[in-house]
């Protein structure tokens, strides 16, 4: 391991002409949709309306370390230094118009759910409000395992009256033909996806942590387009050449699982630990768009199945069924330790992992270390002090093994 | 006089409650419909902060869930809760749901119920409220090894109607300024509301009315102000309000105007649970709800009808609801020309000498804008 996978150097071109592409729709005065992560954007690609994630944003904002700087520029706003992250770093690109992209025109419409957190509807709120735009919210009562009937039923009338806002508002028709096109597309881009995750359950493992997360993007924002297709066939034949033809600069000797999102500016966090043989081979943030969480669309009867996975997403279920994820992941992955990150920016992901722990270590033995950071602001980050805290951890998995 | 002794040590209050056979059911937030659990005879408590050092809740929930949360779990990690038969919560904030998973997942004896709640105000969502409360009565029913009928039910909402109407009828004599009554004793009051069996309650409100009443407004030297915000039941910030000649004439609290005003319709056609998820669904929304135009509404009337100078927002540290509504009604608040000042707090009001700061230097700002006009 160690070295990049080529299909990441393809991904940088990939969300290079995503944003352009939306630009192009905005100056060209085409539609373009802020949509949570938690609305599919198949219905919108079929719509011809450009589908925007501002989570995304956030992440790429991260990444490119400009988070805290607009975290400020939100704060000076009135906006609380203490509110997630994603929605600082947006909210002060759309009052202020500065950011790594620059001015980002608003959106013609904005739909959420309220499938990842109650945050993501006051944060479109907010969006709506000082810029004036539309805002739909579809919403999805948590439930603790899965979705009844009454769940799906609610929330697909939902996406019924969500869709005939959105024809209304952009002009724009959903064509049932296209849409089962999008799905097919968006269904085999899923199956790849899978298989991604699936080869990391070998021993070694051919990636590690940091070249999933970063190949999040299109299976967020490009589901059902031929350009996202494509890059997940590249990425899928990449892993498996790899898989065969093992070449690895460090022998692979703690295999752990990361909890939560990442710490995007800090990615190489993954690289170093390289060094001791500590891989992360499993995460759950990339299964929420695995199977298990977003499996095949019906082509029968697509908005039954995107009702289901927004109201059965990973967020918007309870102790229970994160637990079983996490203790099948153990299983399925041979998981030595695990590695939560309680990240300040996401309360519905982090404040149950304590409990999470606890219960891990009864029932499998497994030991977990809880980390405390954020997943774009890097204000208050020490990379060194959470780099001593995982090489201790890997200490005590030595010593329970 | 009795609301200052229930506010002050509510602990004491549910222990007493415990020892008269009281069939205690904590709850959180307001949109848990307390008609229901009374019906089947139950004693709806309103769990309350306490001013007390968070130590054992750091080992079972992350640092950042919300203050006002954090003190309650830890209350109930010590036992305070012990007389507490079960716990109800609705989909409320990000904070609450985690207490929920934690109080389920630590069994301290208690059970734990979650009502699968909408988050948004329509009709459909009246819709699949009353099917959650219809699974709520068939637990209650469970629990409680009673079966109540559809008058049963109407009279525990003609209860709760009565208590709502005393309360509002309350805020409108202080809005009018005819009561005699300090910021002090409107929170121990609103405390208590949420912790007196209904009936007594009411009866207590109007005992006080009938002592406190004014026959006519007394002039006074202090500054009107609305409070706005979530959960606060720090009875020290109160009192720091009145130190400093502040007087609250209205709020826009969670448990104060934002849970009793709007009665539940006692003989709709649909039948007395359809009445109750309206309610509830159509009530003014907190910011964890949407849309929340209603709130921002409420709030300016009540700045209109009583004449105040100016709005102090109370946020409680790690609400990122309120947090993300502020700076909207800020903004509205802005645009009619009211002064408006944050204060952030905490369960135990850290940091008492900046929040008097605070306090202090909005008062004299409204004084010198008074002393302007």
């Amino acid at each position: 391991m160690g070295k990049r996978l080529q299909a990441t150097i393809n991904l940088k071109n990939l969300i290079d002409e995503y944003y352009k592409k939306m630009f192009r729709y905005s100056n060209e005065k085409r539609p373009v949709a802020w949509l949570n992560v938690g609305i599919p954007c198949e219905l919108f690609w079929a719509m011809d309306v450009f589908p925007f994630y501002p989570e995304n944003y956030g992440a790429l904002c991260g990444a490119r370390k400009v988070a805290t700087e607009l975290s400020h520029i939100a704060e000076s706003y009135g906006f609380s230094q203490d509110l997630c992250s994603y929605a600082r770093v947006n909210l002060a690109t759309v009052l202020s118009g500065k950011g790594p992209l620059g001015e980002i025109p608003p959106p013609t419409i904005q739909v959420c759910a309220t499938n990842s957190c109650i945050t993501v509807l006051t944060w479109w709120r907010a969006v709506g409000y000082f810029k004036n735009v539309p805002t739909i919210v579809i919403d999805t009562p948590i439930v603790q395992y899965d979705s009844d009937t009454l769940h799906l039923d609610y929330t697909e009338k939902q996406f019924r009256k969500m869709i005939e806002s959105v024809e209304k508002i952009t002009g724009k028709k959903l064509d049932l033909k296209r849409l089962i096109e999008v799905t097919e597309i968006s269904n085999e881009t899923k199956s790849l996806w899978s298989e991604v995750l699936n080869a990391r359950k070998n021993i070694p493992s051919p990636i590690n942590a940091g070249d999933v997360f970063t190949h999040m993007f299109p299976m967020v924002a490009l589901r059902g387009t031929q350009e996202g297709l494509i890059h997940l066939i590249s990425l899928k034949n990449e892993v498996y050449e790899r898989l065969n033809n093992p070449k690895r600069d460090h022998n692979e000797k703690y295999r752990l699982l990361w909890d939560n999102l990442p710490v995007w500016y800090d990615l190489k966090l993954f690289d170093h630990l390289e060094q001791y043989g500590a891989i992360f081979v499993t995460d759950t943030y990339t299964q929420a768009w695995g199977p298990e969480f977003m499996g095949i669309v019906d082509r029968d009867n697509p908005l039954r199945s995107f009702a289901y996975f927004c109201a059965s997403g990973f967020l918007n279920v309870g102790f229970d069924r994160r637990y079983k994820l996490i203790k099948q992941l153990v299983d399925e992955y041979s998981v030595d330790g695990i590695v939560m990150h309680s990240d300040r920016s996401c309360k519905p992901y982090s404040l149950i992992q304590h409990e999470i722990k606890k219960k891990i270590m009864d029932e499998r033995g497994i030991p977990s270390l809880i980390i405390e950071a954020d997943h774009s602001d890097s204000g208050n980050y020490s990379s060194e002090s959470i780099k001593t805290r995982i090489e201790s951890f890997l200490e005590t998995i030595d010593c329970l093994k | 006089m009795k609301f200052a002794e229930i506010a002050l040590d509510p602990c004491s209050y549910i222990h007493r409650l415990h020892n008269e056979g009281k069939r205690l059911i904590g709850y959180m937030d307001p949109y848990f419909p307390e008609e229901i659990a009374y019906s089947y005879g139950f004693h709806p408590i309103r769990l309350t902060g306490k001013d007390m050092d968070l130590i054992e809740t750091d080992n079972v929930i992350a640092s950042f869930a919300c203050n006002f949360a954090r003190s309650i779990l830890e209350q109930a990690i010590r036992g305070d809760f012990t007389p507490i038969e079960g716990y109800a919560f609705t989909r409320y904030c990000d904070s609450i749901r985690g207490i929920y998973e934690v109080l389920r997942q630590e069994n301290f004896n208690n059970w734990v119920y979650y009502i699968k709640y909408p988050s948004i105000i329509s009709e459909d969502a009246v819709e699949y409220l009353l099917t959650e409360l219809r699974e709520l009565c068939y637990f209650l029913e469970k629990k409680s090894g009673r079966s109540i009928s559809d008058s049963g039910l109407i009279n525990s909402v003609m209860v709760f109607n009565r208590k709502r109407d005393i309360l509002k009828k309350l805020n409108d004599l202080r809005k009018k300024r005819l009561i005699n009554m300090n910021n002090k004793e409107y929170i121990s009051l609103i405390i208590s509301a949420g912790l007196m069996d209904p009936l007594e309650f009411t009866e207590e409100i109007e005992r006080f009315i009938q002592e406190r009443r004014l026959s006519k407004v007394v002039e006074s030297e202090k500054i009107p102000v609305i409070i706005s915000g979530m959960m606060n039941d720090s009875i020290e910030l109160f009192e720091m309000l009145d130190r400093y000649d502040i007087d609250v004439v209205s709020d826009d609290l969670a448990f104060g105007t934002r849970y009793f005003i709007g009665n539940i319709e006692e003989n709709h056609e649909k039948g007395c649970l359809y009445s109750i998820s309206k309610r509830y669904i159509n009530k003014i929304p907190c910011s964890t709800k949407h849309p929340t135009e209603r709130r921002h509404e409420h709030l300016l009337k009540e700045i209109k009808e009583t004449e105040a100078k100016g709005v102090i927002f109370l946020l409680m540290k790690f609400c990122d609801n309120d947090a993300m509504e502020f700076p909207i009604i800020k903004n509205k608040l802005n645009n009619e020309g009211i002064p408006v000042v944050l204060i952030e707090v905490d369960h135990r009001l850290s940091g008492k000498d900046q929040i008097a700061n605070r306090i202090e230097a909005f008062a004299e700002s409204i004084f010198s804008n008074q002393g302007n006009r």
